[in-house]
């Protein structure tokens, strides 16, 4: 049963209208393609999602804190010399609570735990740093030609098998065993085995995203419509894909640290390496050595502390950046 | 004939051209029934409907098959991979005892001795040869395997012929002379299972209620408590938290209050407990996460607002209705937990000083002792293998709508 269009006008009359609340402005042209609210930008929604995460900025504020420090720690304050002005020896303060002398105590080497966290971390950051951009660089190129190529796509899967079948550990072990045991080597090596697997991930990720989005409707009707392939790109994929790739990303940094410190546990290092899982392995060696948490609570507490803040900081960041960038919580 | 007159007639070394038949014979069986199978399930013979047709053609069955079939491709990729990578090892410092280097008369003997060694734990030659028996040796059938070359003569000993079911070499420190690898691993690997499997269980017991509170409690205190939790232990090193509950036990122990003892004991479950509650601080996270993401999934569905609209309880439908649909890729969980649970275990079991799978491993690669590596290798991937393929069989049955045909 369909309205009957004739009966229309009759149904106006019978409607009260306050004719004064309305205002005639007319029709103007120029106003017909105008929105009215402001033009959608992404970069700016970005922008504000993020900073309307408290955790969010709370995590930046601590990472810069803990970054100053790492890099200007060692230079406030240092103190690993055991000998006094006069040239005589004062002997190793092994133990130390803190105090104006070992600002965070000294461990069982006598060292000062101060300046080994910072100039650790120094050593840690710098090879997350390294990893994760070849990782992430490696893992964008793979994983792009991964998700394009159709051929492709059995072989990578059964190389992923693969290596999901060894205990990535061990081969990382292998492999060390045949780099250079030079000190010097030691950063370079770190990177080299790091990133033999770490690639991995991101492609994976990548190639299910770009199969998702792909076949997604939006973008068919991109396709249907004669969009340019590079407008398909970095209109219709980047945007959804930046989110996951922030994330993963920023996630490469604290798993970088944390195979750090299982390939030090496994003494595959050279000895005198300074890094963040070199610094806790000895404070926790040290107390079931001599019972020293007892003693000095401190040679496990700061290690520790130093270590989760910078970890953590760094994977909320990640979450926060991931969930700004994507562009369907935006608005 | 019991199960015991069974295996000792195949343990033992006296029916041994028996055993060689047999084995044989199980193995063209296999062979057969499995070319039978491929050919039924691509209709190339018996083409009539009956119950053993439909067996054999069951999806679930020949996927199993499909799944055995590219999982043995990989196992031996990844065992080409590792044996390589070991043949380019520095070997000789670790096989070669240096303190005979001046006892013997020349550099020559010395050489001679080293070849020798070499040879009889089976490398040192040419690697392909060495790769095609070590892959005819970890095949389990019944076989005699030189264990020892003569140094004089380059020719097998005569005390050097062993009998072996599986054989993956053996170590070469003298002081740990009391067997071959693979039954070393398979001694040392009940220790692993039983803390192991504590490990899944409070993993079980505490992260499916968690899971489900946060879901059921979402963006509440609880779920919050959670996530945090969640990005507790994504975040931080794995060893930094091993460390901290092995710090947190030792000084229990140390004043007396014996509740968690880390003197691992294969017999007091109690010694378990230290080592599980470390694996499984881990687990209960992951499983929790996943429990919750696809409750949130279920939640919304037409069925749980029928329920609701029903009246039934809160609880009731969380727990009857929408856990037991979510429970079905969690099913997939349970045994990649455990897996995760043997094989996150090479710090656990090396810092409470378990004899297990894990610290086998630890040791052997600090003694540089690549053989064990390598029979590590066979024996995880062998195990992982399985455990997926148990996996998706289980995800297959709690779920009648899955199909795995293509």
């Amino acid at each position: 049963m369909c309205d009957d269009l004739r009966k229309l006008p009759e149904m106006q009359d019978t409607l009260e209208f306050d004719e004064s609340l309305y205002e005639l402005v007319g029709y103007r042209e120029e106003n017909t393609e105008k929105l009215t609210t402001a033009p959608y930008s992404y970069w700016k929604s970005v922008w504000k999602q993020l900073f309307k995460n408290k955790v969010a900025i709370f995590c930046i504020v601590l990472l810069l804190i803990l970054l100053f420090f790492t890099f200007f720690g060692p230079l406030i304050h240092s103190n690993n010399i055991t000998y006094t002005t006069d040239g005589t020896w004062i002997g190793k303060a092994t133990f130390c609570t803190p105090n104006s002398d070992y600002w965070f105590g000294a461990d069982i080497n006598g060292e000062d735990i101060w300046t080994n966290i910072w100039k650790g971390a120094q050593f840690s950051l710098k090879l997350a740093v390294v990893v994760s951009l070849i990782d992430v660089v490696l893992g964008l190129i793979i994983g792009g030609f991964w998700g394009y190529i159709r051929w492709l796509d059995p072989i990578m899967i059964e190389i992923s098998n693969v290596i999901s079948n060894i205990p990535t550990l061990l081969i990382y072990i292998l492999v060390l065993e045949l780099l250079p045991k030079d000190e010097a080597w030691a950063f370079w090596n770190a990177v080299i085995v790091m990133t033999m697997f770490g690639w991995m991930g991101l492609a994976s990720t990548m190639r299910n995203q770009i199969i998702i989005i792909r076949n997604r409707e939006f973008n068919i009707a991109s396709e249907t419509l004669g969009s340019k392939p590079t407008t398909i790109i970095i209109h219709n994929l980047l945007p959804n894909l930046v989110s996951i790739i922030a994330q993963v990303v920023i996630d490469y940094i604290p798993a970088t640290i944390s195979s750090e410190v299982s390939l030090i546990y496994f003494g595959v290092f050279p000895v005198n390496l300074d890094s963040l899982g070199r610094e806790l392995e000895t404070s926790f060696k040290s107390q079931s050595i001599a019972n020293g948490l007892s003693r000095a609570p401190n040679i496990i507490i700061f290690p520790a502390l130093i270590m989760i803040l910078l970890t953590i900081s760094f994977f909320y960041f990640g979450l926060a950046v991931a969930d700004a960038t994507d562009p369907k919580r935006h608005r | 004939m019991n199960f015991k007159d069974l295996s000792s007639f195949f343990m033992s070394e006296k029916n041994y051209q028996t055993q060689i038949i047999i084995s044989y014979v199980v193995i063209a069986l296999i062979a057969l029934a499995i070319i039978f199978i491929v050919l039924v399930n691509k209709n190339v013979i018996m083409k009539k409907n009956n119950a053993f047709r439909r067996f054999i053609t069951h999806p679930l069955f020949y996927y199993s098959l499909k799944r055995i079939g590219s999982a043995l491709i990989s196992v031996f990729l990844a065992l080409a991979i590792t044996f390589f990578l070991l043949r380019m090892q520095d070997l000789e410092a670790t096989y070669c005892d240096s303190g005979l280097k001046s006892k013997l008369p020349s550099i020559e003997a010395w050489n001679n001795y080293c070849a020798s060694v070499k040879r009889s734990l089976g490398f040192g030659g040419n690697p392909i040869v060495e790769f095609l028996q070590y892959l005819y040796n970890i095949i389990p059938i019944p076989k005699k395997i030189c264990t020892s070359i003569n140094p004089t003569t380059a020719q097998c000993a005569e005390e050097g012929w062993g009998f072996y079911l599986m054989y993956l070499g053996y170590p070469a420190a003298s002081d740990n002379s009391s067997g071959d690898i693979a039954s070393t691993i398979f001694a040392r690997l009940p220790n692993s299972f039983r803390w192991g499997a504590l490990a899944t269980i409070i993993q079980i017991v505490i992260g499916y209620p968690l899971g489900v509170l946060m879901a059921k409690y979402q963006d509440k205190f609880i779920d919050k408590l959670g996530k945090g939790y969640i990005i507790l232990v994504d975040a931080i090193p794995g060893l930094l938290y091993y460390y901290i509950f092995f710090t947190l036990f030792t000084q229990l122990t140390y004043n007396h209050i014996n509740l968690f003892p880390i003197n691992f004991d294969p017999n007091n479950v109690q010694t378990w407990l230290a080592p599980a509650i470390t694996s499984a601080f881990a687990g209960v996270a992951g499983i929790a996460y996943w429990v919750r993401r696809y409750m949130l999934n279920e939640i919304n569905s037409d069925y749980v607002k029928f329920a609701r609209a029903k009246g039934l309880s809160e609880n009731k439908i969380m727990f009857k209705h929408v856990l037991r649909n979510a429970i079905v890729p969690l099913s997939r969980s349970l045994s990649t937990a455990f897996i995760s649970c043997l094989f996150g275990s090479f710090f656990i079991e090396s810092m409470y000083s378990i004899e297990g799978f894990g610290s086998y491993l630890t040791v052997a690669v600090q003694k540089k002792e690549f053989m064990i590596v390598q029979g590590v290798v066979v024996f995880s991937a062998i195990i992982s293998v399985i455990s997926y393929l148990i996996a998706d069989i289980a995800m297959a049955i709690a779920d009648p709508r899955i199909s795995f045909s293509d």
